[in-house]
């Protein structure tokens, strides 16, 4: 699944680097007067030397931290930025050189931003870009019809944008970046913001997008519930560098016989020494995730162990999700592939 | 409001203003441009019918320096009430603990503070040398012209505030500001002094807040005023102030009553 | 053709939907007028007191807002969306247009075509009208012809300056302030004849910053004002070439602009 030279590929990138200078304004009013004459320069590597290729008819999370470099990445292969170096290619196009050919054959949406036009009725919004993308009137009809069935467009076709909740916002561009059929999806933080209900809505109608016409989908999110129902291969990004590209499923197989334990303790809690066998991987306040590493044996006399040794108040076992493996990822609690012991000390 | 939170705010945005160098810089000209128009405008002027208005070629130089470097002095952001009802964000002012009135003149005062001292006092200093002009100085008249100019920046505060506080009624408030920009334009005393409109208009200026904005503290304070007429110019900018706040009073119940927070 | 179809389409659109809130169109409508009458009012004032402006009467300084105005009618009609353009970068709405296979720059005018400058053409054409009729313009097929050239001349060189200041944003990424000079203030220089500025004002008007030949120069031309030829007599027909100059530039410079975003982000 790595990127292998020469390949069929939708998508693909080779090397990507793409660094920022960011002027810095001096701390406090005496910084500030200093700034008007003089700047302080730094550099931002945003991303630094990613590779990947999709092909098409893949559904793919792109995951990562905030200011892990997702969305410079989409901006590179959506044309809307040029890497400082290495190549990217979308369809054989590399996006930032043809930008209009590239655009013809790609979708983009940007979660925390909309794509329609504020003050006019949604249905308004669609009619221009049927006319900037060149849609026959016909064509245009019959993907209208099908994006509001799919995504319950009804009733918001007159309203002004600005008047959308941000759950029908996010539907309408949604069907907004698929007026002209593209056969590659951009997905940036989609579901941000929604509640369960409009995630949802979103998600079955991604999932018929991916399965029925085969268009390939990239979806950066922060919400592993998008990652573990909609996309079959994951790659994770962290401080720009990918440091993992495989099937979700696999990642899960790198911990098949974890059990994860969710503690809720009476006080809070730095370590558990005297419970060696049980890893904490996260800690959020008063809860505690442990890992427990061993057969299933085992499992029962660790957790006796730890209910007589600490001040448990309530406590659940659990299948390793995606977002905790995520997580002890970005955490460097368990480094790929396999997993070391803990590394980072309690605090 | 104690003074160290109005402090806080006004040197908040003091701060906020300071930290775009580009707009700084691009502002200074702008002032300087405009003075160049104007000593160019009345240069031609009093070559031909000197001693217009009681002005003389010189004096009425001094004049157009002057107001120009008080309306510079006097940049006011009258955008923020107005986007913050239209982003919902006026909810979270409304909530703090101080006067909404006086959070706002703190924001502007540390605004027109930092224009004030980047920009109005240097391109005033700077053009006093370039133009040659003599403005005579007396410790009677500086302290008039000071009192007279701390009255006419609560004068426009005012009048922005008031403008700004529209934007609970209509959301779209820049046509509004478009008129009031006309008017202060017009009448206010930076581009000409109210001496020269024909002494038919003047009872009718007199009707209006705008002459004692930029035009009662720069006659003032150039000496274009005597003595008694300043003393006759402040008690009328007083009277105004008086006005001006009881209106802000007012307005402002009137617009919290009907608050309704636009967008979210 | 396809393409001039798609930007009418556009243009259309955004008239429609600028139309869909009547009163604040009206509304925008009346406060335009209104600033504009202001400033005349500035000039009326000036007038009524002084009579003449460095030799130029009162119907020769209408005719100089008339034009002035009406250039500014079509540029702002065309350009209108550019004056806040550094907030569409500041806030990504710009990177939308670069995933779409139509120019940015279409886009971003043909998005936002701002119908409430018939006050501009009222007002200019009254102008034109009051000042030609009351400075005794001496028409003549050669002046007749052109005019539309100064018009369109006079239109091009305000969008370029329009264009040029708008794209300093993408370097600047704020550039309000020089917008606001551009646009705005440089206005203030034009009210009046350029031959009241000294000789630096009148050389940077002239050829660094030219909007004198938008309205001062031609005006020169057709009021046939011989006595006060600034530089060169031939300026006074040069506001077509001169547009078409400083349009390409600014294109040009538009350009460059694009593509220093693209690699810089800001
Ligand atoms: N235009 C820019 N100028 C300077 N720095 C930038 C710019 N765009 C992004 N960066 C920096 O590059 C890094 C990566 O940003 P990016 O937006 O790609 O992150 P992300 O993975 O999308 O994060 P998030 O989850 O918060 O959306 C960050 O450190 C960010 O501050
Ligand atoms: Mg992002």
């Amino acid at each position: 699944m790595r990127y292998h030279l020469g390949m069929a590929y939708t998508i693909e990138a080779q090397n990507l680097v793409k660094t920022f200078t960011v002027n810095e304004s001096g701390k406090g009013l005496l910084g500030a007067v200093k700034a008007l004459f003089s700047t302080k320069k730094r550099i931002v590597h945003a991303v630094e030397n990613v590779s990947f290729g999709i092909r098409q008819g893949e559904f793919v999370g792109y995951v990562g931290e905030n200011g892990a470099g997702k969305s410079t990445t989409i901006k590179i292969l959506t044309g809307i930025l040029v890497p400082t170096g290495g190549v990217a290619r979308v369809n054989g196009v590399v996006p930032y050189e043809n930008r209009r050919d590239n655009s013809k054959n790609i979708g983009v949406v940007f979660g925390q931003r909309t794509q329609l036009w504020w003050d006019l009725p949604v249905r308004e919004s669609f009619e221009i870009l049927r006319v900037i993308y060149r849609v026959s009137k016909g064509d245009f009809d019959a993907m209208m019809a099908r994006l509001t069935k799919g995504l319950g467009l009804d009733g918001l076709m007159e309203m002004p944008v600005r008047k959308l909740s941000l759950g029908q916002r996010m539907r309408c561009d949604i069907a907004a970046s698929l007026v002209h059929r593209p056969t590659v999806l951009f997905l940036d933080e989609p579901t941000i913001g929604l509640d369960v209900l409009a995630k949802e809505n979103i998600r079955s109608f991604l999932r018929e997008l991916n399965g029925k016409d085969g268009t390939t989908i990239i979806l950066t999110t922060h919400d592993m519930n998008d990652i573990e129902q909609l996309c079959k291969r994951l790659i994770i990004l962290d401080k720009g560098r990918v440091i993992h590209d495989g099937p979700t499923e696999e990642l899960k197989k790198r911990f098949p016989h974890d059990k994860i334990i969710e503690v809720d303790f009476e006080s809070e809690l730095a370590s558990l020494p005297l419970v060696p066998e049980l890893e904490p991987i996260r800690r959020e306040g008063k809860k505690m995730w442990l890992r427990h590493a061993h057969d299933s044996s085992g499992l029962a006399l660790a957790i006796g162990k730890l209910a007589s040794l600490y001040p448990v108040k309530d406590l659940s076992v659990r299948e390793p999700s995606v977002e905790i493996i995520i997580r002890s990822i970005y955490e460097k609690t368990a480094a790929l592939p396999g997993y070391a012991p803990v590394e980072k000390a309690a605090k | 409001m104690n003074l160290a939170v109005f402090g806080k705010f006004a040197a908040v945005s003091f701060q906020k203003e300071i930290t775009y160098r580009f707009d700084y810089f691009m502002a200074v000209l702008n002032g300087f441009l405009y003075i160049f128009v104007f000593t160019a405008l009345w240069r031609a002027l009093y070559a031909q019918g000197a001693g217009a208005g009681g002005f003389s070629a010189a004096g009425i130089t001094a004049y157009a320096i002057m107001a120009m470097a008080i309306r510079i002095s006097f940049s006011m952001d009258d955008t923020t009430i107005a986007i913050k009802v239209r982003d919902g964000s006026i909810a979270t002012d409304l909530i703090r603990p101080v006067s909404f009135f006086m959070m706002n003149m703190a924001q502007c005062a540390g605004f027109s503070a930092f224009h004030t001292l980047a920009r109005g006092v240097p391109i005033l200093i700077f053009s006093i040398f370039l133009f040659k002009v003599d403005i005579p100085f007396t410790a009677r008249g500086t302290a008039l012209g000071l009192l007279s100019l701390v009255m006419g920046y609560l004068i426009l505060f005012m009048l922005n505030y008031l403008f700004g506080l529209i934007a609970f009624w209509i959301i779209e408030v820049f046509p509004f500001q478009l008129m009031k920009y006309g008017l202060l334009n017009l009448l206010g005393g930076s581009v000409i002094p109210v001496d020269l409109f024909p002494a038919s208009m003047k009872p009718f200026l007199a009707l209006l807040p705008f002459q004692h904005i930029f035009y009662t503290p720069a006659a003032i304070l150039i000496g274009h005023a005597t003595p008694e007429r300043a003393l006759v110019m402040l008690t009328e900018q007083a009277a105004w102030v008086g006005i001006m706040g009881a209106a802000s009073l007012l307005f402002w119940n009137a617009a919290k009553s009907r608050l309704v927070i636009q967008g979210g | 053709m396809e393409t001039l179809k798609i930007y009418a389409t556009l243009a259309l659109l955004s008239v429609r939907a600028r139309m869909e809130y009547k009163a604040s169109f009206l509304l925008f409508l009346v406060a335009i007028f209104f600033f504009y009458l202001a400033q005349l009012g500035l000039l009326i004032v000036v007038l009524a007191r002084f009579k003449e402006i460095h030799g130029w009467r009162t119907g020769e300084i209408a005719f100089l807002f008339g034009l002035a105005t009406f250039s500014q009618g079509f540029t702002t009609l065309f350009f209108n969306a550019l004056v806040n353009f550094d907030q569409m970068l500041i806030q990504g709405e710009f990177d939308r247009t670069l995933v779409r296979p139509l120019s940015p720059l279409g886009q971003v005018v043909f998005s936002r075509f701002e119908a409430s400058t018939v006050a501009h053409f009222f007002l200019g054409t009254a102008a034109l009208y009051y000042g030609a009729k009351y400075s005794g313009i001496e028409w003549s097929l050669k002046k007749d012809l052109f005019l539309p050239f100064v018009i369109v001349g006079g239109v091009m060189i305000q969008s370029a300056t329009r264009l040029a200041v708008s794209a300093v944003a993408f370097w600047t990424l704020r550039n309000s302030s020089l917008v606001h000079i551009v646009v705005f203030s440089s206005r203030e220089f034009i009210l009046y004849p350029v031959s009241i500025y000294n000789h630096g004002v009148q050389f940077f008007l002239t050829f660094l910053f030219p909007i004198a030949f938008v309205n001062f120069y031609p005006a020169q031309y057709f009021l046939d004002k011989t006595g006060e030829n600034l530089f060169h007599p031939a300026l006074q027909m040069a506001t077509p070439l001169v547009g078409a100059i400083l349009f390409a530039l600014s294109l040009y410079v538009w350009k460059r602009g694009i593509g220093h975003y693209q690699s810089s982000g800001s």
